[in-house]
């Protein structure tokens, strides 16, 4: 039997950048399953993190929360085991986990830093392959951007789909050669030492 | 950090007149203010005061009151109101008496013949740039000035970065640098402003009219308000409300006369997406004679240049996603520029077409943002450093690298980007009446020597005329037509190679005053191009006339032309704009090939 969890943490992430940060932390601290869907979400002015997976054997929810509780004091926490609710955290940060902990069960928005078939699609590969391999349902080109399944997008070490309405899409834009993710790994930072 | 930047060696000019003479001192002339006197500032300014209630008024203030109230003009605009008044509700909703111009505001009307107001010469000049009293640029003043006047500009604004250090040190320092400059180089304008953190939102100029008060009201006004100095980045309404009380505050300083002149402008505001629709409206409702306009084309246009022959990034470091801050309903187009635009401008319906759909004036402008220069031979000095920055509020004086700098995304105040602004006469007030006026078009790459843009209506025996950032009220049923002139470039630009105009765009909307119910509205639902004119190969004028028709109900036009060489239907779709500018390709957009000029609207109102 299959025991599904979610769990959602808001830390206050002011950034892309730093809320991958507190997704790749919260991975190391919970571990990472083949089907391990990692998203992020704005709310409130800031991002907060959705993680959810199917465990085969239920984990003990005292002991998730407790885990996540003590490793992210002052933050917001939700942890879900099979409809058991773990909450706690200041109320703003609750509040936000509670609404990152939504939209990734309904998938209306989000988006995606873990997800099924990551490792195998952040490199050079063909848009049919990244449909075929992972859990991206479409990739869509920017205004005018022509995408094809025969199309090559280079997704190395980086690619970030969305969900929207619940499907998965990978928004792509033309690059220096050839097609490359629409939000790539180095934003620019405002006021810069460009 | 220290950048490995580098600088060409500057364009020598013998500057043989290097006397301090006075041009500099613009209170000689600076008093001209839309040409009232100081008690018909006074009285305009008690009856545009919509917190002074009307029995508080004396009689003459009442009349002036209600003349003004006829023009749609009590409210937030201040005295000096004369300026670029697009379509006011009470010239919808009232018919008013046909005319041009502001109508009954302070002063004459800009663009009538002879008129203080009248367009005598369209100065270049460029109102973003950044000097070595910024953390993220190297420039002395001077450097960036010469070579401002060097590439043809006839006014620039000297706008580093608001923030901590700046508020406290850099802003008195480097007055006596602006001031030196304007002695060195007495045929140039050289303002004084600041590039303010905008609360809740962006960046922007803010500049002031050059007097003995310029650097005490922009320190002021960056410690009371700058997003930085005041930890109000992030999107809050109370954040927002900090931005609509400092551009009030600066127009307060003009009333005051602290100042004679204050203006502000947003720059790059579609790069991040946190200047929200009903944020740029705030701040243009807030005081429109001093909040006037946006970058409709950012900076850094080299910083699309491939990579080791450029930085390798985004036209304009345009290569975003949103963020936490961003307005959720911008689509990811929106984070590009499209032919070096930002996409409020290049969206013909878009965002700047529903503001000018509103019927009120709302200006582009096209600007270097200058930090560091492509191909630049110089660098900062040994020692540079965040604390050294924050212990004397600059960086020391850039040296000579060595070496030469492909990395950075930066042109010269104007090598590529010129703002154009039809003035009375060559003075620091004029150029920011014009402005304010919207007497304005933009181009890049020197693409055209000139553009010439007229409305003439003509009925019942009257003919009225009028340019860019004008308003015609003309009797209903009135004929219109369009006259434009353009001048094909027959010099080469800066790229050392002469720009070929390919095409004209003749950009035509609907106004409905009353129509703007949703504050957060991007789309202008009515807008589109009209007409396509293909000029290419021609040389000298091409002279254009268009009949507009029959004058049934408010509208405006504004025009745009292009080299021809990207192009892609509009993010509205084709049958909106079927060739307009295409969207910038990351790593890989040469700002050359890729040129456009846009105008600032006329419109053309019916009155009753």
């Amino acid at each position: 039997m299959s025991h599904p969890v979610l769990i959602a943490v808001d830390t206050g992430a002011g950034d892309l950048a730093g809320v991958d940060h507190v997704v790749h932390r919260l991975l190391e601290v919970v571990g990472r399953l083949p089907d391990t869907v990692a998203s992020t979400h704005v709310v409130a002015g800031h991002h907060a993190v959705a993680l959810s997976w199917t465990a085969e054997t239920s984990p003990d929810p005292a002991a998730l929360g407790g885990t996540l509780v003590s490793a992210y004091v002052g933050s917001g926490v939700v942890a879900d085991v099979d409809g058991h609710r773990r909450e706690a955290g200041p109320s703003d940060l609750l509040d936000g986990a509670l609404e990152a902990a939504a939209r990734h069960a309904d998938r209306a928005s989000g988006r995606l830093v873990e997800f099924p078939g990551r490792p195998g699609i952040e490199r050079r590969l063909s848009v049919a392959e990244v449909v075929a391999s992972s859990c991206v349902e479409d990739v869509v080109g920017l205004a005018g951007t022509v995408v094809t399944p025969e199309s090559v997008v280079d997704l190395t070490g980086f690619a970030r789909p969305t969900w929207a309405d619940g499907r998965c899409t990978l928004l792509v834009q033309t690059g220096a050669s050839g097609l490359i993710p629409f939000e790539v790994a180095q934003q620019l930072a405002c006021c810069s030492h460009h | 950090m220290t950048h490995d930047h580098t600088h060409e060696h500057p364009h020598e000019h013998d500057h043989a007149d290097d006397h301090a003479h006075d041009h500099a001192h613009p209170h000689d002339h600076a008093h001209e203010h839309a040409g009232q006197t100081p008690e018909a500032a006074e009285l305009n300014a008690a009856a545009l005061d919509a917190s002074v209630p009307d029995h508080r008024l004396t009689p003459t203030e009442l009349s002036r009151r209600s003349l003004l109230r006829a023009a749609g003009l009590t409210g937030a605009a201040g005295a000096g109101a004369a300026a670029m008044v697009g379509v006011t509700p009470a010239m919808a909703a009232e018919g008013k008496r046909p005319g041009k111009g502001p109508g009954p505001g302070p002063g004459p009307r800009p663009g009538g013949p002879g008129g203080p107001g009248a367009v005598r010469t369209w100065l270049a000049g460029d109102h973003h740039i950044h000097t070595q009293y910024s953390s993220d640029a190297q420039y002395r003043v001077i450097d960036q000035a010469q070579h401002a006047a060097a590439y043809g500009l006839d006014w620039l604004v000297i706008t580093d970065h608001g923030g901590a250090t700046h508020a406290r040190i850099g802003v008195d320092k480097v007055n006596p640098d602006i001031v030196a400059a304007r002695a060195t180089l007495p045929d140039t304008l050289i303002f004084q402003g600041l590039e303010w953190n905008i609360p809740a939102a962006e960046h922007g100029t803010v500049f002031v009219a050059p007097g003995r008060n310029e650097v005490a009201v922009l320190k002021q006004f960056e410690n009371d308000y700058d997003g930085s100095v005041k930890g109000a980045s992030s999107s809050s309404p109370a954040n927002e409300a900090l931005a609509v009380a400092g551009i009030q505050w600066l127009g307060g300083q003009v009333r005051s006369r602290a100042v004679t002149d204050a203006l502000f402008l947003a720059n790059h505001p579609a790069r991040n997406g946190i200047d929200s629709p009903h944020e740029i409206r705030a701040w243009r409702d807030a005081d429109p004679t001093v909040a006037i306009g946006f970058e409709g084309a950012p900076g850094h246009q080299a910083a699309g240049l491939p990579a080791g022959y450029g930085p390798g990034s985004a036209r304009g470091y345009y290569g975003n996603a949103a963020g936490a801050n961003s307005f959720a309903a911008y689509p990811p187009e929106s984070y590009r520029t499209w032919g070096g635009f930002d996409w409020m401008t290049s969206t013909v319906g878009g965002l700047w077409d529903s503001l000018l759909a509103e019927g009120k004036p709302w200006s582009i402008t096209a600007n270097s943002d200058s930090h560091t220069i492509w191909a630049d031979t110089s660098r900062r000095p040994d020692g540079s450093s965040s604390a050294q920055f924050a212990a004397d509020g600059r960086y020391g004086d850039p040296v000579y690298a060595g070496a030469i700098n492909l990395g950075a995304g930066d042109f010269w105040p104007g090598y590529y980007s010129r703002t154009h602004v039809g003035a009375s006469d060559r003075s620091y007030t004029a150029v920011m009446r014009g402005m304010r006026d919207g007497r304005l078009w933009v181009d890049h790459g020197a693409l055209v020597k000139a553009v010439d843009v007229r409305v003439r209506t003509t009925g019942r025996g009257r003919t009225d005329t009028e340019t860019l950032g004008g308003t015609i009220v003309t009797r209903k049923g009135s004929r219109a037509q369009l006259t434009v002139r353009v001048d094909v470039q027959d010099r080469p630009n800066w790229s050392q190679f002469v720009p070929q105009l390919a095409r004209v765009d003749l950009i035509r909307g609907k106004v409905d005053p009353l129509s703007a119910t949703d504050r957060d509205t991007f789309r202008a639902p009515d807008t589109k191009v009209v007409e396509q004119w293909d000029v290419s190969g021609r040389t000298g004028t091409v002279e254009i006339t268009y009949d507009l028709g029959v004058v049934e109900q408010a509208f405006y036009v504004r025009l745009r032309g292009t080299d021809g060489k990207r192009s892609q239907p509009g993010y509205l779709g084709a049958a909106v704009d079927p060739a307009g500018p295409a969207i910038d390709v990351v790593g890989s957009a040469d700002p050359w090939e890729d040129l456009w000029f846009y105008t600032n609207p006329i419109w053309v109102v019916p009155a009753a």
